[in-house]
């Protein structure tokens, strides 16, 4: 039987985003309206911010087949450069963990690289990679390894002192005390710096294509050419896929989290 | 008789030169219960990490005959885990063989009553049952020595008198010693062949206590005049040494 504190509890997970929703759509037809305020249908002429029921009024042919293609050119370069940042984010964390002098000697460098602008390293990167897909990825990692390594390094600190203890009376080596505990302990906040670097790594692959314009066109350059073309419509269609990319890589480690860290924690019920 | 556990001359200063310990002689004898009362800060509990190994005492020599475990303050668990596979653990560490550790683990699942709760994850537990699941860790190693660093201070005190009783018939079963650290002196005085009360810091025993009540202890002992006296006493000196 449901209870009335579990139906209230819906109603709330329900009823708050969908005000937001609601909210932002106003908001939305507001704008739509009031920067095209003598806007006429018959003029032909496209609205500076398209209203969204005639968003996908030009997806369609060949604007809808160049989304597409890009949107699997973004989505391949979002995944590279995730499963790189997750991979050496994950190794960087677990080598910063190992010792203070490591971590002390590795921080100040990656506080650099993340406070430092993508656009004042892009000609070093031009000179050094070229201006193509590895340079995307390149780009995709340095914004998204950021959370990854600092959550890793936070949850392998996180193990209580006691559970240390318990696998320092059995002198177990260090690879084990990784695997049997810290690891599996870390786990839900790696999850987190994953997800966190899933919605990053999306803006990576799109920014990168925005600097390094060779190779096959992405999302960031379909926006470009639909802004430079005065196609509004298309070009919100494309800024919405990209936010669909993101989301969509949100919740897949969402789910890969649940199954991963299961029950245990609060944070696989979210 | 050879101890199972002897500090000789053991004297500990910690990092900011803070006198933490001074321990001339201590003797666990095998199967004995011996519980350490003391004031807060008075170094029971670096004396339990010295006697477990976990760290190494400024001068002086500690004697360990025998295997050991330690049951901590916290369950320590492994969030994770379900309560078999975290009184596994120990063994797993040990490289123990798989039906081995089978066979044990359903002994002492029996002996902590928790066979109900064996497939249960520790957030699925209470306080009490997270501290049976821990001590039924350390005793499926079937250790010579017990090290217990305040293993009930955070339950209720009717899980705690409930549990007190438990571990006293458990130990009464099996020929291990045990060094148990408390703030409560009833608990002490429960569990205890001896207890011993030591001073504010640096760390020394400042008065012995036999206690006579023999191996098998009801519940009832604790509302007898003998308890009540001797309890009373050891209060007093613990009074004195905080004094």
């Amino acid at each position: 039987m449901i209870d009335s504190h579990t139906v209230k509890k819906s109603l709330v997970a329900i009823i708050g985003p969908t005000a937001v929703f609601v909210a932002f759509l106003s908001a939305w037809y507001a704008v739509a309206y009031s920067l095209d305020n003598n806007f006429s249908p018959a003029s032909g002429k496209p609205m500076i911010v398209p209203p969204p029921h005639r968003l996908f009024e030009d997806f369609s042919g060949t604007v809808r087949d160049r989304i597409f293609t890009a949107l699997a050119i973004s989505t391949r370069t979002a995944l590279t450069g995730l499963a790189i940042s997750a991979v050496l984010g994950v190794l960087l964390g677990i080598l910063m963990a190992q010792a203070k002098w490591i971590e002390r000697s590795l921080w100040p460098h990656l506080i650099a690289l993340q406070v430092t602008p993508i656009i004042a390293i892009v000609p070093l990167m031009i000179r050094l990679i070229g201006a193509n897909f590895t340079a995307r990825v390149a780009v995709t990692v340095i914004i998204s390894i950021f959370p990854i390594v600092s959550n890793t390094l936070f949850g392998i600190q996180s193990v209580p002192q006691g559970l240390r203890d318990l696998f320092k009376l059995h002198n177990c080596t260090r690879l084990t005390v990784l695997l049997k505990l810290q690891l599996p302990y870390a786990s839900p906040a790696i999850f987190t710096g994953l997800r966190v670097s899933a919605g990053l790594a999306v803006i990576g692959a799109i920014v990168g294509d925005f600097f390094f314009t060779r190779g096959d066109p992405g999302l960031g350059q379909l926006i470009t050419f639909f802004f430079l073309n005065n196609l509004s419509g298309p070009m919100f269609i494309t800024a919405l896929f990209a936010t669909l990319l993101g989301l969509m890589l949100f919740l897949g480690f969402g789910l890969v989290n649940r199954v991963v860290v299961g029950r245990w924690h609060d944070s696989s019920t979210l | 008789m050879t101890s199972v556990l002897e500090f000789i001359d053991v004297r500990h200063q910690f990092a900011d030169s803070t006198q933490a310990l001074d321990i001339t002689n201590l003797q666990l004898n095998p199967g004995e219960f011996v519980s350490i009362v003391g004031p807060s800060g008075c170094g029971k509990s670096t004396l339990l990490r010295i006697a477990s190994g976990l760290l190494a005492p400024s001068s002086g020599s500690v004697i360990r005959n025998g295997s050991l475990q330690f049951v901590f303050q916290d369950s320590t668990l492994l969030p994770w885990r379900t309560v078999r596979k975290n009184i596994a653990l120990n063994l797993e560490l040990d490289d123990v063989d798989k039906q081995e550790v089978d066979r044990r683990i359903d002994n002492v699942l029996q002996l902590v009553s928790m066979q109900d709760s064996a497939e249960k994850i520790p957030r699925q537990l209470s306080g009490g049952m997270k501290m049976r699941t821990s001590l039924a860790r350390a005793l499926v190693c079937e250790p010579d020595i017990f090290l217990f660093d305040e293993p009930f201070s955070a339950l209720d005190e009717f899980s705690r008198e409930r549990l007190n009783s438990d571990l006293r018939s458990i130990l009464a079963r099996i020929n291990a010693a045990s060094l148990f650290v408390t703030h409560s002196i009833s608990e002490a005085v429960f569990l205890s062949d001896r207890v011993l009360v030591m001073s504010p810091r640096p760390g020394h025993f400042i008065e012995e206590f036999i206690i006579p009540f023999g191996s098998l202890r009801s519940d009832e002992l604790r509302y007898t005049p003998e308890f009540a006296s001797l309890t009373g006493r050891i209060a007093a000196a613990f009074r004195g040494a905080r004094q």
